[in-house]
């Protein structure tokens, strides 16, 4: 445990440096959008963090990365670990971040102190700041914060497994093989083949919406340590 | 005496090339040159004793463990500097020790940035701006900031001018002052190899051509030089890379076999330098003749 930690602090740094000058523009812009405006907006523009600050790790890696790995005192299965564990921690902290301003939004009504009323106009006609909406824009963060993280999961599985020069052809792969699925179930839930699928109601409340978000966490979280550790296995055979 | 590394019967191999048999030990407070030609296989050889290469056959042992199951161990009291940098170019050197810092047990703070003073490394500028030179004295910096007991140096002194050379040099030297401690460095500049290495390893193709002190390696061959009609055909079996020129030949032999050559021929000490290039003359007539009958 300790030197997944290590790891991740690694990356971190490495990251981090990179990546301050965005961050704050990002959080800049994402905030304020989260409060005044939409807190969806706000929720898609700061999940554009993770990208910022994770991405360089993987042009890292190909440059100094393999070497660094190579000559510290660590198993090479827990620099992998470590990687997948960093990925989960920042999309979590981002998903606290949003639900936050999620909540801060609607109780505070802050869009009121839009100084124009068209603006304040414009804000109303995308989302209505009640109270009510708040489960729904709980959900909504974890559903794609989730996603992104995902996402995320994947395409470093891949890229590891598969090369870093091959990520562009797995991404396109990956987006046919998923456009053809659903146009695919579609056509079958049309000709009455499959069963219509129907989409389970949300949970409506607050405490719902919560045990939506942590259960959702947890499922995630069982993924991203099966990437982890079949990019592990796969990984730490290999030569450095 | 007691062996800080020890590889024994290492074979690996890929595609077109391979180490095949190297054995050869490293005594503690010794400085060892590990060198050959380009592509003899010194990089892989290194390679495999930080388990970044798997081998195929054959025992490493650093400290006395194996270099496969005690992998994290070893590189806990081993630091490795390599002909190019390996560390994040866009970080600082602070940055570079806040990341490293907590991997090993004796990481010491205090004597990091002391040496990065005396070394006269900046603090704050980007590593990867800083000239090959310095780029290698961080490494060295990084590498002597853990008590590393090993230091493995590849090819650490290829690049640099004479003055960073030579500091690189006095580093290793005031660092095996301790006689606990091991070096062992590869290189094909073999003049780094006569200032500062007690034991050298020569390797060529991939095998292991010598492996003892560099001064058993000095007396044990000489060069030979005169008329080919003055020297006599059963001791030219004799010779390593025997060259033929318009007037004269030139060759390495075994200094035991020195009681065998006519008084015409001249004799003189050979260097290291010389010596590589007599042994890969030899390889190269080797593999011409194997052609031939082939």
């Amino acid at each position: 445990m300790k030197e997944i930690l290590h790891v991740m602090r690694l990356d971190f740094i490495s990251a981090s440096s990179t990546a301050v000058t965005v961050t704050i523009l990002l959080v800049l812009i994402g905030i304020p959008a989260a409060l005044l405006f939409n807190p969806f907006a706000g929720i898609i523009v700061l999940e554009f963090l993770p990208i910022i600050v994770i991405g360089p790790l993987q042009v890292f890696d190909g440059k100094y990365g393999n070497r660094l790995h190579g000559i510290l005192p660590v198993h090479r299965k827990n620099i992998t670990r470590g990687r997948f564990a960093m990925y989960a921690a920042f999309f979590l902290c981002i998903q606290l971040l949003v639900a936050v301003l999620s909540t801060v939004a609607v109780y505070a009504n802050l869009n009121e102190l839009l100084p124009l009323e068209t603006l304040s106009a414009l804000q109303e006609q995308q989302f209505s700041f009640e109270t009510k909406t708040l489960p729904e824009l709980i959900i909504m963060c974890a559903m794609v914060s989730i996603c992104f993280w995902m996402l995320f999961s994947f395409f470093e599985m891949s890229g590891q497994i598969f090369g870093r020069e091959n990520e562009m052809k797995i991404f396109l792969i990956s987006c046919i093989a998923v456009i053809g699925l659903f146009v695919a179930v579609m056509t079958l839930t049309n000709a009455g083949i499959l069963p219509y699928f129907e989409v389970p109601e949300l949970p409506a409340t607050i405490p719902g919406a919560i045990r939506f978000l942590v259960i959702g966490d947890l499922a995630a979280i069982l993924l991203t340590a099966a990437f982890s550790e079949i990019t592990a296995h796969i990984v730490s055979k290999r030569e450095i | 005496m007691e062996n800080i590394l020890e590889i024994t019967g290492l074979c690996k191999s890929y595609k077109d090339f391979s180490l095949k048999d190297v054995s050869f030990a490293l005594p503690k407070g010794y400085i060892m040159g590990f060198v050959g030609q380009n592509g003899s296989g010194k990089t892989t050889t290194i390679r495999s004793i930080l388990n970044m290469a798997k081998i195929d056959s054959g025992r490493i042992s650093v400290f006395g463990l194996d270099s496969i199951e005690k992998t994290v161990e070893i590189k806990q009291r081993l630091g490795v500097v390599f002909d190019s940098l390996y560390l994040a170019e866009h970080l600082n050197a602070k940055q570079i020790e806040q990341q490293l810092r907590p991997f090993y047990e004796k990481w010491d703070t205090e004597g990091y940035f002391q040496r990065l003073k005396k070394f006269r490394l900046p603090l704050d500028k980007k590593v990867g701006q800083f000239s090959k030179g310095m780029k290698m004295k961080l490494m060295a910096a990084v590498a002597l900031s853990h008590h590393a007991e090993l230091i493995i140096l590849d090819e650490p002194t290829s690049g640099l001018d004479p003055v960073a050379r030579d500091e690189l040099l006095d580093i290793l030297a005031e660092y095996i002052e301790d006689e606990n401690c091991g070096v062992l460095f590869s290189t094909h500049i073999t003049a780094d190899v006569e200032r500062i290495a007690d034991y050298v390893t020569v390797l060529q193709e991939g095998r292991v051509w010598y492996s003892g002190t560099k001064d058993d390696l000095a007396e044990k061959y000489l060069i030979v030089k005169g008329a080919e009609k003055d020297f006599p055909a059963s001791v030219k079996e004799k010779c390593i890379g025997f060259h033929a020129y318009r007037n004269g030949f030139d060759a390495l032999m075994e200094t035991a076999d020195r009681n065998l050559l006519p008084d015409s021929i001249e004799t003189e000490k050979a260097s290291i330098d010389e010596i590589l290039v007599y042994i890969a003359k030899e390889a190269e007539y080797e593999r011409n003749t194997a052609c031939d009958e082939a």
